[in-house]
């Protein structure tokens, strides 16, 4: 079975690194490798953050940490800017899910006027642009959760024994116990 | 013990540590390894913790915890090796006791760090046996054997620990723990712990004959590929596992030889000539400075007889990725480079900002205020202060803004000078920077920043929290003349506190206190219970003072009506309640109580 390099980015505070340590957590139930690796900047929050995930059913020596350009299979991103970031880095994903509204923290006057969502739907025609936060907002009555619905949604566009709903949101309650009463009441 | 665990490069640290039976830790926080002694300390057990102010007592206590017998780590970024510096020239001659490990965090491509200096010559200078780990597995592996290589050759070895490795995450396999071994106590030994004169000379020839014992053991690096193709890669830490992907993607796997080392000092000659035998050319592949070339070629030189290359291919700057090692190998080997997509241009880097509720928002606000058309020169540090980058006129290391003001002041004295620090880096060393500018009697404003933490490491305690130490005391007590207190919550205020300041003869010092906005106190819990930040668009004069200039990020442009267009408004999911932009506003326009907006209506 073919494996999957997988992106993903936002802004500190947005819970990028908790959805990358609930994939990780995925892969591993699932009894798939997973080569993880984090980028981040000194900032405690409102930086860039990206996380690389290398998913193979079977170990490998020749699979180094960081994802080649040109491989990347998925990219989730909580912010459009960092995903033109990873874009740019990587080249377009083969498939994506990313955040509408842009976070203008830390950006010069000048790019504060532009639409990455628009631009990086220029360059991966096929992404999914949606309003994740507003989304999460509307669904669980708190944006912050919007790391949740991209891990839910982007599931399917992981290998299959990967796709599992239920253990991801049972994952992702044992990881960030601080939102587990957003979880408890919902249906699958 | 067996069942892997996942972690990450600091975990990994700290498991091999505990499990090499560690009895002290010492560290000084700092990305990428800032969080190793969080993870020893949620371990448990008798291991000692010592939360240094500096890499220069971490070190210098470190190696008492060695010297009485303990097996003993201490935890640094790179920048911190140049204030360890001192010490660690010195260790090796007089000689590990228990095993002492330093574990550095390094930065190539400089991503949480103002530099990406290379640290590897100091394991020259300081006679350092140094390893180079290439997975997370190898980094615990490594950590662990080092307490054994420490005390069978009598030296601190280091190992280094780049931060695309200790951000990588993956299971480890964990060998079973040793226990911690009861300290022998300090033992009088005036050969090795004197050093002066031509005792110094002998200890330092001593070091060097247990360094030339350890470099003909035997390096436990890999080999792969072809033996008998005339071209030889050489690799060290992260450039190994993408070097064979590179390999793999070209398919080249069968073609070349590899060899990664991990002890790259003092180098394994031996296995280094014999893998460079019948080669016509080698590649080393590495980034930074080119360390490993520099010792293949120093010890080996009169052994090889093929081209050795590597500074030449392969920049000193930044990281070395899979582009550039696909491109080298591709040329070499004649192969076509896959084809790679185009790069995007335009995308701007996020040069960070701070936090909402941050205590330094309001400072820098204050300075720029109380500056205002006077040409200013604001000298920086390093920490939380410095995000934005560019509020600072220069962002280079701890204490560089009362170091370097002090020196303009001296030859420079009518350009008006303001330096800023944290209180972390006032208790790393700024406490001796002020008291130099107090005895040479320095005309200066030092900003003091103090949030209580440490908290661009990740939080670790201050000793400003709780009010341990009297800050104002230890000014009084160092001679500085002025030492006048501000709430950066209330910049207006603090704006005139810098302007008396500046007016005042002397050393002064504007202690800046507000606690930092991801660490709410309980005063701050409670302005986030009661509070409900408004904006009434019917008193703002869209000065843009809040979005611009104090440039909260938990203000923002929203739609407004079709006549007034965007307006401003505060987002109550951000917003930390800190009350800063209350105070700036020239208008009232922003209400901090919607009961109380209700009543004025």
């Amino acid at each position: 079975m073919r494996g999957c390099d997988l992106v993903v980015a936002g802004i500190g505070g947005q819970g990028v690194l908790s959805l990358f340590d609930v994939l990780c957590a995925v892969a591993d139930v699932a009894g798939w490798t997973c080569l993880g690796t984090v980028h981040k900047g000194g900032a405690q929050s409102l930086g860039s953050v990206s996380a690389e995930l290398r998913l193979r059913p079977q170990p490998s020596a020749a699979l180094a940490a960081t994802i080649p350009p040109g491989a990347l299979d998925v990219l989730v991103a909580l912010e459009p800017w960092e995903a033109l970031r990873c874009a740019a880095a990587l080249g377009p994903p083969r498939a994506a899910l990313i955040e509408r509204s842009s976070a203008s923290a830390g950006l010069a006057e000048v790019d504060r006027g532009r639409d990455p969502a628009a631009e990086f739907a220029a360059v991966c025609p096929d992404a999914d642009i949606r309003p994740l936060r507003t989304d999460a907002a509307a669904r669980f009555g708190d944006p912050r959760m919007a790391n949740y619905l991209a891990g839910e949604l982007a599931l399917p566009l992981l290998p299959a024994p990967l796709r599992d709903p239920a253990r991801f949101r049972r994952l992702f309650a044992a990881r960030v116990r601080a939102v587990v009463h957003h979880l408890e009441e919902l249906p699958l | 013990m067996n069942a892997p665990a996942r972690g990450d490069g600091n975990q990994a640290i700290a498991w091999a540590a505990l499990d090499a039976g560690i009895g002290f830790l010492s560290h000084y926080p700092g990305s990428p390894v800032n969080r190793v002694a969080d993870a020893v300390r949620a371990a448990g057990g008798p291991c000692v913790i010592d939360d240094a102010l500096n890499e220069h007592v971490a070190t210098l206590a470190t190696a008492g915890a060695s010297f009485a017998g303990a097996r003993a780590m201490v935890v640094m970024k790179h920048v911190g090796m140049n204030i360890a510096a001192d010490p660690l020239n010195y260790i090796g001659l007089a000689g590990c006791r228990g095993g002492m490990v330093l574990a550095v965090g390094t930065d190539p491509g400089a991503r949480s760090s103002t530099g990406e200096e290379d640290v590897h010559w100091y394991a020259i200078q300081c006679g350092l046996p140094t390893y180079e780990p290439t997975s997370i597995q190898a980094l615990y592996d490594q950590i662990r054997a080092a307490f054994d290589v420490s005390e069978r050759h009598r030296v601190p070895v280091l190992v280094l620990v780049p931060g695309r490795l200790a951000y990588q995450s993956e299971p480890v396999r964990r060998a079973a723990p040793l226990p911690p071994r009861a300290p022998s106590g300090f033992a009088q030994d005036r050969d090795a712990f004197i050093n002066v004169g031509q005792r110094a000379v002998t200890n330092h020839r001593k070091l060097l004959e247990r360094l030339d014992a350890l470099a003909i053991t035997a390096d436990d690096g890999q080999r792969h590929g072809n033996p008998d193709d005339g071209l030889g890669l050489i690799t060290r830490g992260q450039t190994y596992r993408v070097t064979l992907e590179c390999l793999d993607r070209l398919g080249l796997t069968n073609r070349v030889d590899l060899l990664n080392v991990e002890r790259v000092h003092p180098l394994d000659a031996a296995s280094v000539v014999a893998f460079c035998a019948g080669k016509r050319e080698v590649v080393v592949i590495e980034d930074q400075d080119g360390f490993l070339e520099h010792v293949i070629k120093q010890r080996c030189f009169n052994d090889l007889h093929c081209r050795i290359e590597g500074k030449s291919l392969f920049p000193a700057w930044g990281e070395v990725d899979h582009a550039r090692i696909a491109a080298v190998l591709a040329e070499r080997c004649g192969v076509a480079l896959p084809a790679t997509p185009d790069p995007l241009a335009g995308v701007p880097e996020r040069l960070g900002t701070f936090c909402e509720g941050c205590p330094h928002r309001g400072s820098f606000f204050a300075i720029d205020r109380a500056t205002a058309g006077l040409d200013a020169v604001i000298g920086g540090d390093i920490g939380c202060s410095s995000l934005p980058p560019f509020r600072n006129d220069w962002l280079l290391c701890m204490n560089a803004g009362v170091g370097i003001s002090q020196g303009i002041c001296a030859v420079s004295p009518d350009q008006v000078v303001i330096s800023t620090g944290g209180e972390g880096s006032f208790f790393h060393g700024g406490i001796t920077a002020l008291q130099s500018a107090v005895e040479n009697g320095r005309e200066l404003v030092h900003v003091l920043l103090d949030n209580e933490s440490i908290a661009m490491t990740g939080h670790q305690t201050s000793p400003s929290a709780a009010g341990r130490a009297d800050i104002p005391a230890m000014l009084a007590a160092i001679g500085v003349a002025h030492v006048l207190e501000a709430d950066p919550f209330q910049p207006s205020a603090m704006t005139q506190v810098i302007q008396r300041a500046l007016a005042l003869p002397g050393v002064k010092v504007v202690w800046a206190r507000g606690r930092c906005a991801l660490e709410p106190d309980a005063a701050a819990e409670e302005r986030r219970a009661t509070r409900s930040p408004r904006i009434a668009a019917e008193r703002c004069g869209g000065c843009t003072t809040c979005h611009d200039e104090l440039a909260c990020p938990a203000i923002g442009e929203v739609p407004g009506d079709v006549v007034d267009g965007d307006v401003l408004a505060i987002d109550l999911d951000r917003c930390a309640r800190c009350g800063a932009c209350h105070d700036i506003c020239p208008n009232g326009a922003i209400d901090l109580d919607q009961e109380l907006a209700r009543a004025r209506l």
